[in-house]
């Protein structure tokens, strides 16, 4: 599965990075280094930055949080078999699609502003989930959770769900391998020498 | 010869002796007067001089400048030969002479004559406020056939002659920097399209209870086709259920004031002048809203309809097909004693005139009634009909309902049988009503000989905090009545008796007939379970005694909240709520007739609880304002108006829900019915171009009309470039109050410091902290902005303040002073606060240095 991460300079985002440039400015101007800051809430319902907390239980690490986020603050590592799900507190706009697009309910935006974090950019991870690794190649084909969900709401259709012990491309393979058998002799490729063609 | 009596000559008093010192100095006002004169003789000489003499070259500039001296008002504290030396070496702008009465006729022609001669497409004019002579010079521009792309003035008068009058250096330096702050305005401005928009007309009127009808009846008469939606199968909503209202005691609906065909001035109520055959007028019963939007002046109400099943023009109203109706006994009303049938007449001088039949209550097979009528109005085959109306104006009357008061189990109503609301009582008390006029109580059927009635209940208290407004008149109402019918006791139990104005007489006559009053709220009722006799527990807060009062039936005045239609037309359409639940007005001072959704009015109990007379006027006055509509049948607009630059959309959807008008409309796809796939486009015939959109864009795709962020960098820049004064303030002003009160302090000559240099926005939510670290980068040593105290785009106050607070954190971050950021509020009284803000701010600047 492809990593969902889109980069700062990806998306363009003027004022956001006007305002970063010239505070960055002032504060070289000035000489002196950043000092303790507070959080700064606003009394106001305002769409500027914020953080977000994520709730342990409920989210499965599907992803859809990254997919809508408009700006790419919300972004998705996948590292072996832990998946990280992060937040950039530089730009995030409080937008609250996250929230809107979660369906567990799980991603929570408060909208703050902490301007040691905003200025910095760094990314704070929020969720650690476990993925799926495949059996034949060892990629991860899907946050564990996310599976467990998959598979509770197809068996109330009726539904057994099987082939989710191999990644999407492994997938496709055996597709082609159980119609095709010969594919293996032209593309020397090997194919689960334990399993059986049928 | 008569003798002349001599006059006596005055003795030289003290009294004297003033007078002539006061004589001495009258000769000095009138030199004072004299050069003025003279000089008014000498500029008319002149511009007539320029007239005549001037043949004004084309120079292939595009921006031509115009300076005002305003009779030397002007020239007194700024030297206006450094000004145009310093206009005269610009590249692209063309400085003409100087007049002196630009607003006057003379040198109106002048301008007008000059401007066509030289070709220049935009036009910038050194003069007073542009907030009062901005119309005088599009006057004449629209009689000589001009349109300059864009049109600019600057004001050096209030904003800069007049209040620095000690200090003219200062003037000079801060008239220059903002002629170079608007000349970069006007170079980066942008070409303002006109459309023709074409009006629809006719109106829509959602609602058929009393205020629904007077407005449609207004629309009817004016000429405008109207369409009226209601709920239920008859019009007239609680006052035709009501016999007798104030103030004058007698049946409601008598709302058609003019029988068009006579052209003569009438009171008719609805039975007889037959509102439902006026040519204008098309009444749809049993109709619910599915949708309402659009635009104004096109407006899309989407209805579904019911069916009642009878034709209403072949109804004779025979009675044949109730009396072999097989369904009967339904109540209408919860205690009722008459019932009814299947197939019904809502009452008898019901409109629309005809029965209605409630077809789930059929028998499968039943044929009866339609083979039984003379004139086959009946076919029970109808089917529902869905349609939808292109209105120019839409009017929401929805009106309001009594509270239904279970939710205080302290006072049983619903568990008690014999506790009733005001409604009920005013059906009993109608004299054609299911008990013809006579209270009764409702488990035993026998007239009610002692009731108490309950003021507040729901009202004023946890429920609901407002005052409802007309309870306690209709109390008074009803106990007067039960008085003259039945000669019962009554009992009133208040906490404050609101019989206002001309209604006091109800109370009078109540006291002068002998209705009890106890001041205190019950704090239970109890019910003998044997006699279902009710006894209520008070404490008289006068006689400072616990009571507890046998009663007979007990009446509950309960709260007035909105209706059920109320409700759910906000949840299909974008009309806003107030905090009570009823339909937000535009701006409650003088405009409560219109709501946050331009184009659509409100009328009646819909926006707050109101008395009859109070709702036909607001019906009335809401009529008015959709007839105006509606009568400018092509307008063309000057589409002023932010735009969305696609290519730089994100789809974050904040513009949407920023924008104070719902300006921004977002395409939702099938697919994707919560979040925007494509991006959102602007409403041009809504959008007001205050900018709050583009303050909150995160690329700034966004941009308001001529203040987008290139044009406002580069006014900051303009303003603060090569400018000696010092320290230099920029000052963000909103121009709709915020300006007028720096207007308003130069109209009283009041001084402050040259260091204000105002730039106007739309908006004071316009401003982000982008535009005041933008000013810091540049040079400013202090930036102020101001805002209105009631934002005329809804929520600019605390979006600027808002701003304002994060702006002061991280400048407290970084090293720079707090102390250099600042904002006020103000509306145009109070512009003494701009004035001692202006003057505090600059002095703490300048201590701070630079």
């Amino acid at each position: 599965m492809d990593t969902v991460v889109k980069k700062f300079g990806e998306i363009n985002l003027e004022n956001r990075k006007l305002l970063l440039e010239l505070i960055k400015k002032l504060s070289a101007a000035k000489g002196e280094g950043l000092k303790e800051g507070h959080l700064i809430k606003p009394k106001q319902e305002i769409f500027f930055t914020g953080r977000v907390t994520i709730d342990d239980e409920k989210c499965i690490a599907c992803g859809a949080c990254a997919e809508t986020c408009p700006t790419g603050a919300i972004s998705i590592k996948d590292e072996e078999n832990i998946r990280t799900i992060s937040h950039c507190h530089q730009i995030c706009v409080a937008c609250k699609r996250c929230e809107a697009s979660c369906d567990d309910k799980a991603i929570k935006v408060e909208v703050e502003l902490d301007v040691k974090d905003f200025l910095s950019g760094n990314l704070q991870k929020k969720k650690r989930a476990e993925l799926k690794l495949c059996k034949e190649c060892k990629k991860p084909v899907g946050p564990i959770a996310s599976i467990a969900k998959i598979e509770e709401k197809l068996k109330k259709e009726g539904i057994e769900l099987t082939e989710m012990e191999y990644c999407q491309k492994c997938r496709k393979w055996r597709t082609a391998y159980e119609s095709v058998p010969r594919l293996a002799i032209y593309l020397q490729r090997s194919y689960g020498e334990n399993e059986k063609v049928p | 010869m008569k003798a002349k009596k001599k006059l006596k000559k005055p003795k030289k008093t003290k009294k004297t002796r003033v007078k002539k010192a006061v004589l001495l100095k009258k000769p000095a006002k009138k030199t004072v007067k004299k050069p003025v004169k003279e000089f008014l003789k000498k500029a008319v000489k002149e511009s007539a001089k320029e007239v005549v003499k001037e043949e004004v070259k084309e120079t292939g500039k595009e921006i031509g400048i115009f300076l005002c001296s305003c009779a030397e008002e002007i020239s007194k504290t700024i030297d206006f030969k450094s000004l145009t030396n310093s206009l005269q070496s610009l590249k692209d702008a063309e400085t003409a002479p100087l007049c002196h009465l630009l607003c006057q006729e003379k040198d109106l022609d002048f301008l007008t004559t000059t401007i066509e001669k030289g070709k220049f497409k935009k036009v910038i004019i050194g003069a007073c406020s542009p907030q009062n002579i901005s119309k005088v010079f599009e006057k004449s521009f629209r009689e000589k056939n001009l349109s300059p792309d864009c049109f600019e003035i600057v004001n050096i008068r209030e904003g800069c002659a007049w209040v620095h009058e000690n200090d003219s250096s200062g003037a000079l330096n801060k008239a220059k920097a903002l002629f170079t702050s608007v000349l970069e305005k006007v170079r980066n401005s942008e070409i303002i399209s006109t459309r023709k928009v074409l009006v629809e007309s006719s109106a829509v009127v959602i609602g058929g209870g009393i205020a629904g009808i007077a407005a449609s009846f207004e629309l009817a008469e004016a000429g405008v086709k109207t369409y009226l939606l209601e709920k239920k199968p008859y019009i007239g909503g609680i006052a035709a259920k009501i016999g007798r209202v104030i103030p004058t005691d007698d049946c409601a609906l008598c709302t058609a004031f003019l029988d068009s065909n006579n052209l003569e001035i009438c009171r008719k109520c609805l039975y007889r002048s037959r509102i439902d055959t006026l040519e204008n007028l098309t009444i749809i019963t049993q109709a619910e809203v599915k949708k309402l939007n659009g635009s104004p002046g096109d407006f899309s109400v989407s209805y579904e309809a019911l069916p009642r099943y009878v034709d209403t023009k072949k109804c004779i109203l025979c009675k044949k097909c109730e009396d072999v109706c097989p369904v009967g006994d339904i109540k209408e009303f919860p205690y009722s004693t008459n019932s009814r049938k299947a197939i019904y007449l809502p009452s008898p001088q019901a409109i629309p005139r005809g029965y209605v039949v409630e077809r789930e209550l059929c028998p499968p097979e039943c044929r009866k009634c339609e083979e039984i009528c003379p004139t086959r109005a009946i076919d029970l085959s109808q089917a529902k009909e869905a349609k939808e109306i292109k209105a120019g104006a839409a009017i929401v009357a929805t009106g309001m309902e009594m509270f239904d008061a279970s939710p205080l189990k302290e006072y049983g109503f619903g568990r008690y049988a014999n506790v009733i609301n005001q409604v009920e009582l005013a059906r009993m008390l109608d004299p054609d009503g299911p008990t013809l006029g006579i209270p009764v109580i409702p488990s035993t059927g026998k007239p009610a000989k002692k009731i108490v009635m309950i003021q507040c209940v729901g009202s004023r208290d946890k429920y609901h905090e407002y005052c409802s407004e007309i309870c306690c008149i209709f109390a008074l109402k009803h106990a007067n009545l039960i008085k003259d019918t039945t000669g019962a006791e009554v009992t009133i139990c208040y906490i404050d008796l609101r019989s206002h104005g001309n209604f006091e007489k109800y109370y009078t006559e109540a006291r002068e007939k002998w209705v009890n009053f106890i001041k205190g709220r019950p704090s239970e009722i109890a019910e003998d379970p044997l006699t279902k006799e009710l006894y209520v527990s008070v404490e008289d807060s006068l006689l400072n005694q616990d009571l507890k009062v046998p009663a007979d039936l007990v009446v509950l005045s309960s709260a007035l909240i909105p209706s059920q239609g109320t409700c759910e037309l906000s949840k299909v359409s974008n009309l806003n709520l107030n905090q009570y639940g009823f339909i937000k007005e535009y701006y409650g001072k003088n405009r409560s007739n219109e709501t946050e959704s331009i184009g659509v009015y409100v009328a009646g109990g819909s926006s707050g609880p109101k008395n009859i007379p109070v709702s036909i006027a607001h019906a009335g006055a809401a009529a008015a304002k959709a007839i105006t509509a509606i009568k400018k049948q092509e307008a063309l607009r000057k589409l002023k108006t932010a735009k969305v630059n696609d290519d730089l959309c994100i789809k974050c959807e904040i513009c949407i829900k920023v924008c104070p008008v719902h300006a921004v409309e977002g395409i939702f796809a099938d697919e994707s019915p919560i979040l925007l796939t494509k991006p959102p486009k602007v409403n041009e015939l809504v959008c007001v171009n205050c900018g709050q959109c583009s303050a909150y864009c995160p690329t700034g795709a966004i941009q308001a009309k001529n203040y987008n962020r290139e044009s406002l960098f580069a006014q900051i820049e303009g303003i603060l470039k090569n400018n000696p004064i010092s320290p230099k303030i920029v000052t963000f002003l909103c121009l709709e109050c915020a300006y007028a009160a720096m207007d308003l302090v130069g109209l009283q000559r009041l001084n402050y410091p040259a260091s204000i240099l105002p730039i106007g926005v739309p908006c004071a939510g316009k401003v982000s902290m982008l535009d005041i670290f933008k000013s810091f980068e540049l040079g400013a040593d202090g930036v102020l902005v101001g805002g209105c105290q009631t934002c005329h785009f809804k929520n600019g106050k605390e979006l600027m303040t808002t701003q304002v607070e994060f702006a002061k954190s991280i400048m407290e971050m970084i090293g720079i002073d707090k102390e250099r950021l600042d904002f006020f509020i103000t509306a145009i009284a109070d512009n003494r606060k701009f004035l001692d803000k202006a003057k505090n701010m600059t002095e703490r600047v300048k201590k701070l240095g630079s």
